[in-house]
């Protein structure tokens, strides 16, 4: 028997590149690293004998050298050995980062614990027998786990337990990648159908963020931080899994809630402009009063008179400080209310004000671009004349 | 605002003079200098100029001929009010009275008058000067674009147009603001030529979208290099692995085809040993066979020989027989035609004498005819001389010059009897007397005929004077009957003959003679005597050519028999003709003969030669191959024993080539061509394969180097920051070209919505100035009046198309600038004055319309009484009153 981490999707080294602050990005990359070492706690306190990383370590086949120093550094601050393939991301193939000398230098400097395994073949260990199936290019078409269909006599392993390590999609998993590069088609596909259910203890996989049970020993372990807004409710990312294997038997999956950040999601409609406190209270009733420790998706509609769209803007201005990120579909249209409407188009003492609001009122009317433009003009007018 | 009258006390011109001024309408006229223009000078100082004052708007009012100070004063209406203003100018006198008031002084009297008038009463002199200048046309300016005046006027005018639009008000002090707001910016935003401002936000965003856009393009292609450089890498390495396992095969199948090169060398040097071996029996073989041959076709050669010459030899002789008759023959021949050659010779030469004797005879006789003709010839020139000769002794009378003198004989006669029927005749019938005429008797019985005046006596006593019948026409007739008698003698004498009858007579003799010669002369051109005398010396030249050649002829010929004449000749000429065409024949049949025996001599000679020549040649061969066949025989044996030898070159011949066969086969089975070509083929397929192996060495060096990373930074991070940097600036760019759009948007409206406003509320002016205008231009004239930035615009005036449409005011000519200017000021008063309580301003016009022609001044007028009519006061100051006549104004006149 044996107990040990199972974990995948680390993408050390992702860019955010859609976080527009440089700090902000720098926190997400660095909480990549800080979850490792929230590993070493539940290492030592479940006695884990190894850490598994079923692919993409790294998030690209080229990270920089800051990045695999780091990783080097905390994987060798975990103390057991850590058992990595590649994915498809660090595809382990030509040019790929496991071949690099500064990487195999920092390795043997910080991480002698590292071992990475790019062949396909049975390695032993102490407490069990690792069956890898490492990805040597980023999209592999056949089934990488097709060499363990037939595989070569393990009985010579006795009784340790048989762990395969895999990377990809499977085929009772929707038939889709959860990759983010991916396009929804069908890539690195693994048959776990086709292996032999008595052969194997557990089958660690990487590839979908969310932790996921696709067999009876076999799991996605996820991501052990967030990288991204969900999809779909089942979606269960930021775990890491601990197994316990035994030959022959089922093995023991204890799932630890690892990931700190947090990625919200929130779609609202604007039935009046009274909805704006609404939306407040929802968006509060997320993030709290942190500050850098959410990343929220808001989609919003609706329509809004000028004052509410301004306080709106307030608003948006606000979380947009205090979030890491905040990922804004604003689909709400300007629609200045009749008393707004009056207040410009109705000023006796000032007629050519009154004229001009007239004129973009009749403009602001419909979707066309110039429509877009007379609300924003509108917006503006509205503005300049409660200031001067 | 109304003038009631004005005094002037020394000012200028004017020791003193007062004028009254009509409510509506007044003229003043005048000639030059006269102080017009000084009168209405003196009115705009007393209302603007302090009385209290120095300098030179002072100095210049004084007058240089009047004593005292100059003084104005002027009776007007304001406010509803009559006003008497007095100022004596330097004397700081100035009293301003309204009715049943009392009198104003001073200061209070300045600033009443202000007040009233409406400008500051604090201002200093220059701007009081300036005062009214819309109302106040002075001379010389009438042509300034009004504008600047309206300008001036604006606040005045503003707050009368807004009160005359009602709801149209141009714009608040917010509306200000916040169009300039904005006005600011889009300054911010934009060039005044409309470009994008550096440094504005626009122009950031937009650039650090490109540089966004620049930036992923870079890392793109950076992260598309690394890609490619992966697959070249994989795909080379791949290949390589092929590559090697096929050139490790090739070298082994290069291994096998030289091992067989190796044996197949040795067998193609055992080849040409063999070769050599079957060449050697060959050539023995064939020596052998080449002896035998020649021995039997030597016998069979000396056999033939023996039996050829024997019938050759005879034929020789024959042939050497039949050449001597021949030739005998050909000799006998050249005698018989050398003997009739000679006498053919003979005929010919007798032949050709009676020939040349024929040809003699044939002249002689014709030299015979020839002096016949000459005779002849002779006598007839003998003729036409003496007939000659006879015609030089007659006259020379001709017919021409005959008929003349008979026609002067006519006209003698004519005149002869026209002058004896003049004349009297005077015929004694019986006289007793002695009867004379002119002193000649005429006796009894004889008439005397008297052409002139003649005296008859009749003896002594009786003297009568006969005057015949005519007068004077007497004396002509006589007259042209001698001039007719001198003119015939004169003709006579000409040729010289004696009378007309005689003349007659010469010219029949002349006549004959002339036909006589004609004839003779007729005759000699028929026989053509010019040649005969040529013909007679050919025919000479050739007897004696003749002659000698006989001559010659004969001598050579001994019995030559010479006829004796031209019959003979002739007979003789036949019978030798006859005698050479026998002995020609003779000659030519003898040369046939001749010359067909010798082509046979010819021919026999040529077959005798060949025959000899054959016969020597076969009998020299024979003789060869007798001693040749006894040499080999001698050398060779008999024929048993060239048999035996013969049989065993044949066997070591087939020995040598079986062995050869042997080898050949040998080399066949290693298939020399297929193994020479598989190794050039397998050498190429070598060197490819190397080149190919070293080609993707290179390419997997070079695509490792290039995927070696540098570590600095992960192209894939750099990429996607890149990608998702270029979205956000596009994004922010959409934003501030959004709002920038807007800022434009408002801008346009603004500046639209202030000239709507401008336009609704500068109408009221505009149709005022409209009013005026159509007056002088018609109904399609109009005006268009603009005030943007607190200022009005140029006056634009519009014409029907035909006219020539819009014009703005500056592009109009020195007339109707006057006019154009004339209705706006008009307007302006028309429209200033309804702040007035009589509704009425004074408007001056001094000779403003000089540069307008007689047909608009006369417009002008209409224009002028529309604004009079409508409460204006106009006073026009003109030097031609009688122009301004039709405008029906009160008149003043000076001077």
């Amino acid at each position: 028997m044996v107990k040990f981490l199972h974990t995948a999707d680390w993408q050390l080294g992702k860019p955010f590149a859609s976080v527009p602050d440089p700090e902000k990005r720098a926190h997400l990359q660095n909480e990549r690293l800080m979850v490792i070492r929230r590993m070493a706690t539940w290492i030592v306190e479940h006695e884990l004998s190894f850490v598994v990383v079923a692919g993409d370590l790294f998030d690209s086949s080229s990270p920089s050298k800051m990045t695999l120093s780091a990783a080097c550094s905390e994987i060798g601050a975990l103390q057991v050995p850590v058992f990595v393939i590649p994915g498809n991301h660090d595809h382990g193939g030509t040019g790929g980062v496991w071949k690099q000398a500064f990487f195999e230098r920092e390795r043997d400097a910080l991480a002698p614990n590292l071992r990475v395994l790019l062949q396909p073949e049975p390695i032993e260990i102490d407490t069990a027998v690792l069956l890898p199936c490492p990805l040597l290019r980023r999209h592999e078409s056949s089934d990488l786990t097709q060499w363990l269909r037939f595989p070569e006599d393990l009985a010579r392993f006795g009784d340790k337990p048989r762990i395969v390590i895999a990377h990809g999609s499977v085929t009772d998993f929707g038939g889709f990648s959860d990759d983010d590069e991916s396009d929804g088609n069908a890539v690195n596909f693994l048959d776990l159908a086709r292996l032999s259910a008595a052969e194997f203890d557990y089958i660690a996989l990487g590839d979908w963020h969310g932790a996921k049970q696709v067999a009876a020993d076999a799991w996605y372990s996820g991501t052990p931080e967030l990288d991204r807004f969900v999809k779909g409710g089942d979606h269960d990312p930021g775990n890491v899994l601990i197994v316990n294997a035994e030959r022959g038997r089922s093995s023991q999956i204890t799932q630890i809630k690892s990931g700190a950040i947090r990625w919200h999601e929130l779609a609202f409609d604007f039935a009046d402009d009274d909805a704006i406190d609404a939306l407040q209270s929802t968006v509060v009733g997320l993030i709290g009063a942190r500050v850098n420790q959410d990343l929220l998706r808001l989609q919003l509609n609706g329509t809004l008179g000028i004052a509410a769209a301004t306080r709106l803007e307030q608003l948006l201005d606000t979380w947009t400080s205090r979030l890491i990120r905040l990922k804004l579909e604003n689909q709400t249209t300007l629609a200045p209310t009749a008393d707004e409407v009056n207040a410009m188009t109705c000023r006796a003492g000032d007629p050519l004000v009154s004229r001009v609001a007239t004129r973009l009122c009749d403009l602001a009317v419909g979707e066309s671009d110039e429509a877009a433009v007379a609300r924003v003009a509108l917006r503006e007018l509205f503005a300049v004349c409660h200031t001067v | 605002m109304r003038l009631i009258s004005v005094c002037v006390r020394n000012y200028r011109v004017h020791r003193e003079f007062m004028i009254s001024f009509d409510r509506s309408r007044t003229l003043i006229g005048g000639p030059n200098e006269v102080g017009k223009s000084t009168l209405i000078e003196a009115i705009h100082r007393v209302l603007f100029l302090k009385a209290k004052g120095t300098g030179k708007p002072y100095e210049l009012m004084r007058s240089m001929v009047h004593v005292g100070v100059p003084e104005v004063e002027l009776q007007f209406e304001a406010g509803g009010q009559s006003w008497t203003l007095r100022k004596q100018f330097g004397k700081d006198s100035a009293t301003l009275t309204r009715a049943n008031s009392p009198a104003l002084r001073g200061d209070a009297a300045e600033t009443e008058l202000a007040r009233l008038l409406g400008y500051d009463a604090a201002t200093n002199a220059t701007t009081r000067l300036a005062q009214w200048s819309h109302l106040w046309v002075w001379q010389g300016e009438a042509g300034v674009d009004p504008v600047s005046q309206a300008t001036a006027q604006k606040d005045t005018l503003v707050a009368r147009l807004q009160s005359m639009g009602g709801s149209a008000v141009l714009q608040s002090a917010l509306d200000a603001q916040v169009a300039n707001r904005f006005a600011d910016a889009m300054d911010l935003l934009f060039t005044k030529t409309n470009r994008i401002k550096v440094g504005s936000e626009l122009e950031r965003a937009t650039s650090d979208a490109e540089q966004a856009k620049i930036t992923l393009a870079l890392a793109t292609e950076r992260l598309q290099s690394l890609e490619s450089a992966a697959n070249q890498f994989d795909d080379a390495t791949n290949e390589l692995v092929t590559v090697r396992a096929s050139l490790k095969k090739l070298k082994d199948t290069a291994a096998e085809l030289q091992a067989k090169s190796t044996k197949l060398l040795e067998l193609q040097h055992r080849e040409v040993g063999q070769e050599h071996v079957v060449e050697g029996a060959q050539r023995e073989r064939m020596r052998l066979g080449t002896v035998l041959t020649s021995i039997t076709k030597l016998q069979q050669s000396v056999l033939t020989l023996t039996k050829q010459l024997e019938p050759q030899s005879e034929k020789l002789e024959s042939a050497q027989y039949a050449l001597q008759v021949t030739d005998q023959s050909v000799q006998s021949l050249e005698a018989k035609q050398i003997a009739a050659a000679e006498l053919a010779a003979v005929a010919r030469s007798r032949h050709q004498v009676a020939d040349l004797s024929v040809r003699y005879y044939v002249l002689k006789d014709r030299e015979a005819k020839l002096h016949d003709r000459a005779a002849v010839i002779e006598n007839r020139r003998n003729l036409i001389q003496s007939y000659d000769e006879g015609l030089a002794k007659l006259p020379p009378v001709d017919q021409t010059s005959l008929k003349k003198l008979q026609s002067l004989d006519a006209k003698l006669a004519a005149a002869i009897t026209t002058l004896q029927a003049m004349a009297a005749g005077i015929e004694v019938v019986a006289a007793k007397e002695t009867v004379l005429v002119d002193g000649a008797p005429v006796a009894p019985g004889e008439t005397q005929i008297v052409t002139e005046d003649s005296a008859v006596t009749i003896g002594s006593a009786v003297r009568l004077r006969i005057t015949p019948g005519g007068g004077t026409s007497l004396a002509s007739a006589r007259a042209a009957v001698n001039a007719a008698e001198s003119k015939l003698h004169q003709g006579l004498c000409d040729l010289e003959v004696g009378s007309v009858e005689e003349a007659i007579e010469v010219f029949a003799a002349r006549q004959s003679l002339t036909n006589k010669r004609a004839t003779v002369q007729a005759e000699l051109s028929g026989i053509d005597a010019d040649s005969v005398a040529g013909e007679q010396r050919d025919v000479a030249y050739q007897l004696q050519e003749l002659a000698a050649s006989l001559e010659r002829k004969t001598a050579e010929m001994a019995v030559a028999p010479m006829p004796k004449d031209s019959a003979h000749a002739r007979q003789m000429f036949a019978r030798f003709a006859e005698d050479l065409a026998i002995r020609e024949s003779d000659v030519a049949a003898l040369q046939a003969s001749l010359k067909s025996a010798k082509a046979e001599l010819k021919a026999l000679e040529s077959s005798a030669r060949q025959l000899r020549t054959v016969v020597a040649a076969n009998s020299e061969s024979l003789r060869d191959q007798q001693i040749e066949l006894k040499l080999l025989t001698e050398a060779h044996g008999d024929d048993a024993t060239r048999n035996a030898t013969m049989i065993a070159a044949s066997s070591a011949l087939d020995t040598a080539k079986k062995s050869l066969d042997d080898i050949k086969a040998a080399i066949g089975e290693l298939g020399p061509e297929e193994l020479n070509a598989d190794s050039v083929r397998i050498d190429r397929a070598i060197q490819s394969s190397q080149e190919r192996q070293n080609e993707l060495q290179t390419r997997i060096e070079l695509a490792k180097q290039l995927l070696r990373s540098d570590g600095v930074d992960d192209p894939h991070a750099e990429h996607a920051t890149a990608n998702a940097k270029a979205h956000a600036s596009q994004r922010y760019l959409g934003g501030v070209q959004r709002k920038a759009d807007a800022v434009v948007l408002l801008n346009r409206l603004f500046k639209e919505q202030q000239s709507q406003l401008s336009d609704l509320f500068t109408q009221p002016l505009a149709e005022a100035i409209t009013g005026y205008l159509q007056c002088v231009f018609g109904p399609e004239a109009s005006a268009e009046v603009k005030l943007e930035d607190d200022k009005f615009k140029e006056l634009q005036f519009s014409r029907s198309a035909a006219s020539g449409g819009t014009f703005l005011f500056s592009s109009l000519s020195g007339g109707a600038k006057e006019q154009v200017a004339a209705a706006f000021r008009l307007a302006m008063a028309e429209v200033l004055a309804q702040d007035e309580p009589d509704g009425c301003l004074p408007l001056v016009f001094d000779d403003a319309f000089t540069n307008s022609d007689a047909g608009r001044v006369d417009r002008l007028q209409r224009m002028l009484d529309r604004a009079a009519t409508r409460g204006l006061q106009i006073i026009v100051l003109t030097c031609q009153p009688e122009v301004y006549a039709p405008l029906g104004a009160s008149a003043q006149m000076l001077g």
